[in-house]
């Protein structure tokens, strides 16, 4: 569980202001328009921005000061970042390279989570001859190898066809049960948060300014800015 | 005539013309001295004692070059500091400033303050062969800063925000994951920078003088062989450093090409 308190972020002109929230061992979606702040938000909850003030509680202890690496969160940012000088299980192994598994060790954590989604056969294989999906899955066997207890996901299905996101959204679901944390999504697709949300945050200029479960704030939300964004022509009460 | 044909016509033309430019005065060197002129210039104790100090401090110059300039380029490209774009531009002026100009400023520290209290603690390079190396260095490591710098911020930032999430400290994003893969352009500076070094001769000549035998480098022999009307040995020097040029841009153009990240 990850709790948010009060965090206020500024950079430049853009703040994150009191943003404060909730999520559970569930899928929770961020949605929100362009430069509303959800990339900066993932960014500070994984350490890779500091807080001005507030706290982040994971499963209860405050991370907010710990450095990116210390606070056991997996990140997955667009286009995947995957090392381009290393194999894909070079770049899978990472993590476990920097917290110095023996190789015994590494390789059976390796196998574990190539077996879980599916990406065994690309093991060999460099990043630049992967396509958007074998990317995407790689990428998070890289983020989910380290055991973290949250993982972030910017805009992870964006760049893919429509056949492979369809699989991999059901993959995705799949994986947050079996790992049983938090995934905070950043999503831009409609279907995409319908299947994949047991929680919604709404981020709007870099507040949050609606959150809860996705059936309510459809049924409920709370300004038109919501309701234009959620409902994309489907008819909503507008409070 | 269409406008196309003008169009490539014209844009052939220019090239070609640079092209020939620059053959023509190569073949015209070539020609003008014999294979025996060559070989008894460079066969000369002088100045195979120069080819050798030239090899030298321009291996020692790259190397110290990317020493400074692979951290410093880092610095520039990813920290954020004031006057960051100041420092820049002071960084960017050995590109600019002539050469002659970063010699005689070499020369004058040597008069100041911080000159005297340096000379004093024994590191008096006026005249001498470390001396050649720092100013080759000045103007080389503004070359190799500036392609490595270009190398970094190629780069997207975002590989060593997931290292750092992963576990990495600073020092490990930058020797597992930035090094490696800005690597060509490492090389590629690396190899900038011995070129620009073996060629530098303003600096060299007004910092260190061309004594024979002691300070005197391949740029300063084709100075002095010129300056006392051997225009043969001057034309073998010259050609040696063409050699040295093509070679080393040839180099680099292997390694751009194989890509070897």
């Amino acid at each position: 569980m990850i709790q948010l308190q009060k965090i206020f972020f500024r950079q430049a002109n853009f703040e994150l202001k009191n943003i404060s929230a909730e999520i559970d061992n569930e899928y929770c979606v961020l949605i929100g328009p362009p430069g509303a702040g959800k990339t900066t938000l993932l960014e500070v909850l994984c350490g890779l921005r500091q807080i001005k003030s507030g706290k982040i509680l994971l499963n209860k202890s405050d991370i907010s000061l710990l450095a990116p690496g210390k606070r056991g969160i997996g990140y997955m940012p667009q286009d995947y970042a995957l090392f381009p000088h290393m194999s894909v299980k070079d770049n899978i192994g990472f993590g476990l390279k920097v917290l110095k598994y023996d190789r015994i060790s590494a390789e059976k954590k390796i196998t574990e989570i190539c077996e879980l989604l599916e990406i065994t056969h690309l093991l060999e294989r460099q990043p630049k001859t992967l396509s958007g999906g074998e990317g995407q899955r790689v990428a998070m066997a890289r983020a989910l190898i380290i055991s973290p207890k949250l993982l972030l996901l910017d805009e992870p299905l964006c760049a893919l066809d429509e056949k492979t996101r369809e699989k991999l959204i059901g993959k995705l679901k799949k994986m947050q049960k079996q790992m049983d944390i938090p995934f905070l999504h950043i999503c831009h697709f409609y279907d995409e948060m319908d299947r994949l949300a047991d929680k919604v945050l709404v981020l709007w200029n870099g507040e949050i300014i609606q959150q809860g479960k996705l059936k309510e704030i459809k049924k409920h939300p709370a300004d038109k800015r919501v309701a234009d964004f959620l409902c994309k022509g489907e008819t909503l009460c507008v409070k | 005539m269409n406008m196309e044909k003008i169009f490539r016509g014209t844009f052939f033309g220019l090239l070609g013309i640079y092209f020939l430019i620059i053959m023509i005065l190569l073949l015209g060197d070539i020609g003008y001295i014999s294979i025996s002129n060559f070989r008894e210039a460079l066969a000369a104790p002088e100045i195979q004692y120069a080819i050798k100090l030239s090899l030298l401090t321009s291996l020692v110059t790259a190397v110290l070059s990317l020493i400074v300039s692979v951290p410093a380029a880092y610095a520039l490209v990813r920290f954020r500091f004031f006057g960051s774009n100041f420092v820049d531009a002071v960084l960017d002026l050995p590109i600019i400033v002539p050469p002659l100009v970063i010699g005689i400023s070499l020369l004058v520290f040597y008069q100041t303050g911080l000159g005297n209290i340096l000379k004093s603690h024994g590191f008096d390079f006026v005249y001498t062969i470390p001396g050649i190396v720092i100013a080759q260095f000045v103007i080389s490591c503004a070359f190799c800063l500036k392609t490595i710098k270009t190398a970094f911020e190629g780069m997207d930032s975002r590989l060593e925000d997931v290292a750092k999430t992963l576990g990495c400290n600073s020092w490990q994003v930058f020797f597992w994951i930035t090094l490696p893969i800005a690597k060509k352009g490492v090389v590629a500076a690396g190899i900038i920078a011995w070129a620009k070094a073996i060629g530098e001769f303003g600096p060299v000549l007004v910092f260190c003088g061309s004594t024979r035998f002691k300070t005197e480098v391949l740029p300063t022999t084709i100075f002095l062989e010129l300056s006392i009307g051997r225009i043969e040995s001057a034309l073998a020097v010259s050609l040696l450093l063409v050699g040295f040029s093509i070679v080393s841009l040839m180099i680099l153009r292997l390694f751009l090409k194989r890509g070897i990240q």
